[in-house]
């Protein structure tokens, strides 16, 4: 067995700069991640389907791609996928009993696109059911690789403990309310939700079509823009696609900082935050101002109004997308998702519409707030990785761990703006805690560049889990 | 109008709205659904009072068309 330390933990690119220099095959770092995941994914549950025989045999094809004089970002690159993304012949879950034998016969637009830039699909990663926030019994939680007994988050967690664990050396999540940027926060990565209309979502499952996004997880800001300049991109097949022309992040990932304009969002330091994780993102924004930033205090307005909003409007959206199954089927959901079906089921079209309304006062108070600020900043969370079985519904408002969550997270869904969540730091428990930057619209390449420079000054992206 | 009575004429709202939407759910169950939908009574009405004098239309701005006139 292949256990090769020196490679799991390679960033993405520095495995293409081994890869370009000849002193490793896509083959061999392909192999290494799957021991990888024979060795480990039995604690984090973070793979539903290994494709150990295909990857395998696309490394060795890229291997001759690139002794034949091809170059690229991602190629040769053992990538995973949340099992939301339709993969051709392969099948297609999203964490749910109802689609357990489910096999698209066609690649979502942001799965052909990693094929033809090279990389090596190693598997699809485990999810909550449809990334609707509660796993179903039948695919169980994905682990947090710092600490077993809590949750790695989701809806993307498998994709993030994948990432996390070195089973992988990036994977595509989605995010709807933070399905991205909060596992990313409680597994110490770098999880990116661009803006709205970014990247593509043919072919990706949805859970609510006016807030759903695709992103990439990493160990680093820099890896993050490597796949978001593979993916990103105008696509006809997507009705919500944006038609702006995407300019490379990752060429300008190294472009200085400072006299960047940073907004402290200082309510969301506050509320439901707790005392270890404040610490640490507090820290972490000081440490942006030794960058060279200018800080300032930021109070966008109705913030504390988002989950009024965001509730009706992913509760009715998701539910007329399963109203068949709902109907039909019922028992084949987890309990959670069905009861948050059957709620959405019962909103009045004017619950939903006055949510929509108040969602462009939310959107516009941010916007505002770019007129005076470059990015703003809070903790991606305001909680460190909740204990295992934590995300059930309680039935009382706000003690609610998705309602936590998603009061930090949902704004960016809200507003459409691109929200990076980087690794601020740890807590004395050594748990991860996330600082999430918001930047204006379409601008990922700021975002990512201040996480670059986070990274770079700290250093908190190189610790490893102690999951081996 | 005693907590029993109250929370049967819940329920049969929770059950009326899940049948207008063509939703059929076991009379075992409506209770937790019910209790859930009331239990978010404050989070609606704090959305209706919010509304309430607003004038502003609802715009989609995650339509398509809208973000074509966001190009940078």
């Amino acid at each position: 067995m292949s256990n090769d330390n020196d490679l799991t933990f390679l960033s993405l690119s520095g495995a293409v700069d081994r890869l370009d220099r000849g002193e490793v095959t896509s083959a061999e770092l392909t192999q290494n991640a799957l021991d990888r995941i024979t060795a480990i994914d039995s604690r984090l549950n973070a793979f539903i389907t290994v494709l150990r025989d295909s990857a395998l045999e696309t490394a060795r094809d890229v291997d001759a791609r690139r002794r034949h004089g091809e170059r690229g970002p991602l190629l040769g690159v053992p990538i995973a996928l949340k099992d939301l993304f339709n993969t051709a012949g392969i099948r297609t879950t999203a964490g749910a009993r109802i689609l357990a034998s489910n096999v698209p016969d066609q690649d979502a637009t942001v799965v052909r696109k990693l094929r033809a830039a090279g990389a090596v699909i190693l598997g699809k990663t485990n999810m909550m059911e449809f990334a609707y926030g509660y796993p179903h019994p039948d695919f169980g939680e994905t682990r947090n690789p710092w600490s077993l007994d809590r949750t790695a988050g989701g809806s993307s967690g498998g994709s993030a403990a994948a990432v996390c664990a070195g089973l992988a050396y990036g994977a595509l999540g989605s995010d709807t309310g933070g399905s991205i940027r909060s596992p990313a926060a409680y597994c110490g990565l770098s999880g990116l939700k661009p803006t709205y209309g970014r990247v593509s979502r043919h072919g990706v499952l949805p859970l609510a079509w006016s807030l759903d996004h695709v992103g990439p997880l990493t160990r680093s800001s820099r890896d993050a823009a490597i796949i978001l300049d593979a993916i990103a991109g105008f696509d006809p097949l997507d009705p919500a696609s944006a038609n702006v022309v995407h300019v490379s992040t990752a060429g300008t990932i190294d472009d200085p900082v400072a006299g960047l304009r940073v907004g402290v969002i200082d309510e969301l330091f506050q509320r439901y935050v707790q005392p270890d994780v404040r610490a640490v993102a507090l820290a972490a924004v000081q440490k942006l101002a030794d960058l060279g930033v200018v800080l300032d205090s930021a109070a966008p307005p109705d913030l504390d109004l988002v989950m009024p909003s965001i509730t009706p409007i992913v509760q009715a959206e998701a539910a007329s997308y399963h109203r068949r199954n709902l109907a039909t089927r019922p028992d084949d959901f987890s309990e959670e998702v069905r009861d948050n079906l059957r709620l959405g089921a019962m909103i009045p079209a004017v619950d939903y519409i006055d949510a929509q309304r108040l969602r462009r006062r939310i959107r516009d108070g941010i916007e505002a707030a770019f007129e005076s600020y470059d990015v703003l900043v809070f903790p991606t969370q305001p909680i460190v990785a909740p204990p295992l079985d934590s995300y059930q519904i309680s039935g009382q408002e706000h003690d609610d761990v998705l309602d936590v969550e998603i009061g930090h997270t949902g704004i960016a869904n809200l507003t459409g703006h691109p929200a990076l969540s980087i690794l601020a730091g740890f807590t004395p428990e050594g748990l991860p805690v996330g600082l999430q930057l918001t930047g204006r619209m379409f601008d990922e390449a700021t975002i990512l560049r201040l996480g670059y420079a986070f990274e770079s000054a700290t250093g908190w992206h190189e610790q490893r889990p102690p999951v081996d | 109008m005693s907590n029993a009575d109250e929370r049967h004429e819940r329920d049969e709202l929770a059950a009326a709205l899940l049948a207008r939407s063509g939703i059929p759910i076991p009379a075992v169950e409506i209770g937790k659904v019910s209790a859930m939908y009331f239990s978010a009574e404050d989070a609606r009405n704090t959305l209706r009072s919010v509304q309430q004098g607003e004038t502003e239309p609802m715009i989609v701005f995650s339509s398509g068309m809208v973000h074509r006139d966001e190009q940078r």
